[in-house]
């Protein structure tokens, strides 16, 4: 055996070489086979950028009257119209970028419309606001301001509450844009669209006013002594769903369409004073904790490559099939316990200690049960009638008579096997 | 590509300016160098694909034995090869060290030893050799894979050699080779020789007494040239595990003990590996080293999961001898199988030939027989008389149709099997 071993082959053994294929062919080989995945890869990094640029590419905007908003409540409508018109609207969202924009466009070259939801800007800001304004020949046309705050814009402004919205609203004054526009939304949402957008409808007393409800001296557009400044309390006519209606786009037109630029300033978070609010974490960290922690992770990348590179192609074994032999005996010995069936295992225990029993005392396979209880009785000096009940006697009812039997059965094999 | 510790060792340790220095122009410049060095050591590596391999594989080793595949590597390019190469052996060929590093200047060659220790029995494989070669820096490498198939056939462990000294001197024994000589070695005349005192009187041979005017006597010798055929089953049955091996690789070591102790005792051995086709043939018809051809054919097989066409062996039996002969089965003698094929089997073959049947028995059996500590064990008990009386109803019908059975654990069933043969042979059976 150990010669066969040790004999080795004598012929000349094939060379292998590298796969003589060109990389293009290789190249080839690896699309044929891996070709649904790639085209899979290939199609969702297509849609990410696509996902992506559409995101960002759009500059589109959610915020109501926002002039980047498309939607019902947006005021994209309005900028494109006033565009459409030669006027440059751009947005803002400081007061320092819309104080810079103002003193860039030069004097008497700008219209502001001033929008503040969340009543962000403080009192001294607005009158910052309205000198700026003011100072460089511009107007200012403020959006739903809040009762200080248009107080502060003009001494002849005042907040004159709210109303309820009507269906339309007549001009009633005399001044030229007003006039113009005529009719107007009263500020109640249309009913006729789908899920309609309703802003909130305020009332103002100015030097003029005009829109005014029935019975009341305020009017929905306040003018101030100048003419420059005004309030226009139902901004409701500007957002994109109610444009078309009525002579809102006229009205919007006149008001914005004024000068040549329009500033459409939104009052936000960054307009409110930075509090002595403690400091940042980015303050707080050492300035090499990010780039060190982004190294970190390129050389935790590094480290993955390096010990994930298989050297070479998973090897498959084929594995041969192997049952453990045991596996029907234990199958019925389960089958046994779960049926409880104490009188089918007992009488098969008996039956074997029978053959045994009869095999021992050479009574051949074929020997009458009695005659093996019979010369078992003789061999170990039992009382017959003992062996007698143990071996063809009633079988056991429970687990534990079959115990004991079996146990039984053992020793009596034992005493009959020492003889 | 692949890319070394040394490099991970390198990219950590630009950690240090990046934290001394921190800003972006540190961190870009670690970048910068560590793209440089892939670069460099990529460009400058060998290439994979430029290196030819030739397999020098020993020709079968015995399971459990040790043995070295060599693999010969050429580098056909003009750089110098600093590369890991990896055998991909299966797991079961048990490579120690199937990677290995090497340095093959331009040109030159190479080789590298392998150590194997299967533990496995049967064709064992390597597909390839992953060759990763590094560049001068020895932090990135070029990857490759060549196909190269090698096949190492691991042959039977046969353990049952032991016992062949044994039986051996039995058969010489019979074959009255050795000292002591006895009349009832066989039923085949020998030769004639003087009576000696103590030879049997019944063996004197008148006639040539009466011819030499001396007392003769014959002697007998068993009889040679007599046909074993050994049919080892492969089907399911032979897939089941008794004592930590197949019912399957017990079944080749006894065949191997028997067929080479039947060799010596000068009878035709043949052997028949078969489950609904006959999977492995070997005939001492022919000439050359029985043995080695033998387990040449038995190293490859594995179980079958599929039932023992029982009906056709009597045909491939007949392929190989249309005489009389021992037949030795080895199969199962579990109840079902055996009752449905088995026992018409070798009740058509015995009407022509001495039939054996040797089957592994599972000592687990016994063992669950004889423990009775508690109720589970009990019906476990029980359930191990029901398999025993099953198999011993069996062997009992079986041996009705005068078959011998050899009914042996794993590690007794070649030794008994070799004592059935010797007994037959004894008895002048065969």
């Amino acid at each position: 055996m150990s010669s066969v071993a040790s004999h080795r082959t004598s012929s000349e053994p094939e060379t292998f070489r590298a796969d003589p294929a060109s990389t293009a062919q290789r190249a080839g080989r690896l699309w044929r086979t891996g070709k649904f995945w790639i085209i899979c890869a290939a199609i969702f990094v297509a849609l990410s950028l696509l996902a992506f640029i559409l995101a960002k590419g759009g500059e589109q905007s959610s915020g109501t009257l926002s002039i980047t908003n498309p939607a019902p409540a947006g005021a994209q409508g309005a900028a494109e119209v006033l565009r459409s018109h030669g006027v440059d609207v751009s947005a803002t969202d400081s007061l320092a970028d819309t104080l810079a924009a103002l003193s860039a466009n030069g004097a008497g070259n700008s219209t502001v419309v001033f929008y503040d939801p969340y009543n962000f800007l403080s009192p001294d800001q607005a009158a910052t606001l309205a000198d700026e304004v003011r100072e460089a020949g511009a107007r200012l046309v403020a959006l739903s301001p809040a009762p200080l705050t248009v107080a502060r814009f003009s001494p002849d402004l005042l907040s004159a509450g709210t109303a309820r919205g009507t269906a339309s609203i007549a001009a009633g004054c005399s001044q030229p844009d007003a006039v113009a526009a005529g009719m107007i939304d009263g500020g109640s949402s249309d009913l006729g669209v789908l899920a309609p957008v309703s802003l909130p409808l305020h009332l103002y007393q100015g030097t003029q006013n005009c829109f005014t409800p029935q019975g009341e001296t305020a009017g929905q557009l306040a003018f101030n002594a100048a003419g420059d400044v005004m309030a226009l309390g139902n901004p409701g006519i500007l957002i994109n769903q109610n444009l078309a209606n009525r002579g809102n786009a006229a009205l919007a037109v006149r008001l914005l369409g004024h000068a040549p630029n329009l500033l459409w300033y939104t009052v936000s978070i960054k307009d409110l004073p930075v509090a002595e609010q403690a400091p940042s974490l980015a303050e707080l960290t050492p300035s090499w904790i990010f780039p060190a922690s982004s190294w970190l992770l390129l050389v935790a990348v590094i480290g993955m490559l390096w010990k994930g590179r298989r050297s070479g192609p998973l090897v498959p074994e084929p594995l041969p099939v192997i049952v453990k032999a045991s596996e029907t005996l234990a199958g019925r010995a389960r089958l046994y316990q779960d049926g409880r069936a104490v009188g089918t295992a007992s009488r098969t225990l008996r039956h074997a200690s029978l053959t045994r029993l009869a095999r021992a005392l050479r009574l051949g396979i074929t020997a009458e049960p009695d005659a093996v209880v019979l010369a078992t009785a003789a061999a170990t000096g039992r009382p017959v009638p003992q062996v007698h009940a143990l071996l063809l006697g009633a079988l056991p009812k429970t687990e534990q008579e079959m115990l004991t039997m079996a146990v039984e059965l053992t020793a009596l094999e034992e005493e009959v096997a020492q003889r | 590509m692949a890319i070394s510790g040394r490099f991970f060792y390198l990219a950590l340790a630009a950690l240090v300016p990046i934290i001394a220095l921190p800003g972006a122009l540190s961190w870009l410049l670690s970048l910068t160098v560590l793209a440089l060095v892939v670069l460099v050591d990529l460009l400058l590596a060998a290439s994979p694909r430029k290196i030819s391999l030739r397999r020098t594989l020993p020709n079968g080793v015995r399971l459990g034995e040790a043995t070295s595949a060599t693999v010969h590597l050429a580098n056909e390019s003009p750089r110098t090869l600093r590369a890991q190469v990896k055998d991909g052996w299966q797991p079961s060929a048990g490579a120690l060290n199937p990677l290995q590093n090497v340095l093959i200047r331009g040109g030159e060659r190479a080789a590298l030893s392998v150590a194997l220790r299967p533990v496995r029995r049967g064709d064992l494989r390597s597909q390839h050799i992953s060759i990763r070669s590094f560049g001068p820096l020895g932090m990135v490498a070029r990857q490759g894979t060549i196909q190269a198939p090698g096949l190492l056939r691991v042959l039977p462990p046969f353990h049952a050699k032991r016992h062949l000294p044994s039986k051996l001197r039995k058969l010489r024994e019979l074959d009255g080779k050795a000292a002591v000589q006895i009349r009832g070695a066989g039923t085949e005349f020998d030769s004639l020789r003087d009576y000696v005192r103590g030879d049997d009187v019944r063996s004197i041979d008148w006639r040539a007494t009466a011819r030499r005017r001396d007392v003769v006597v014959r002697t007998w010798r068993p009889e040679r040239d007599r046909r074993v055929v050994i049919v080892l089953d492969t089907s399911r049955t032979s897939a089941a595990r008794v004592d930590d091996e197949t019912a399957l690789d017990t079944g080749i070591e006894a065949a191997l003990l028997l067929a080479v102790l039947a060799e010596r005792g000068g009878d035709r051995v043949s052997l028949i590996a078969y489950d609904r086709r006959i999977r492995a043939k070997v005939s001492s018809a022919g000439k050359g080293n029985m043995l080695n051809g033998m387990v040449q054919a038995l190293a490859p097989l594995a179980p079958e999961l599929i039932e023992l066409n029982t009906p056709a062996i009597a045909g491939a039996v007949r392929q190989v001898t249309a005489h009389r002969a021992l037949v030795v089965l080895i199969t199962s003698l579990d109840a079902g199988a055996a009752e449905e094929g088995l026992i018409p089997l070798v009740t058509s073959l015995s009407q022509k030939h001495v039939v054996v049947v040797a089957a592994v028995r599972d000592p687990a059996v016994d063992q669950a027989r004889h423990d009775r500590s508690s109720t589970t064990a009990t019906y476990r008990a029980a359930a191990a008389e029901h398999a025993l009386n099953r198999r011993a109803a069996i062997t009992a019908v079986v041996k009705q149709a005068g078959v011998e059975v050899v009914d042996a654990t794993p590690l007794d069933l070649p030794p008994h099997l070799a004592d059935m043969y010797i007994k037959l042979k004894a008895a002048g059976r065969l």
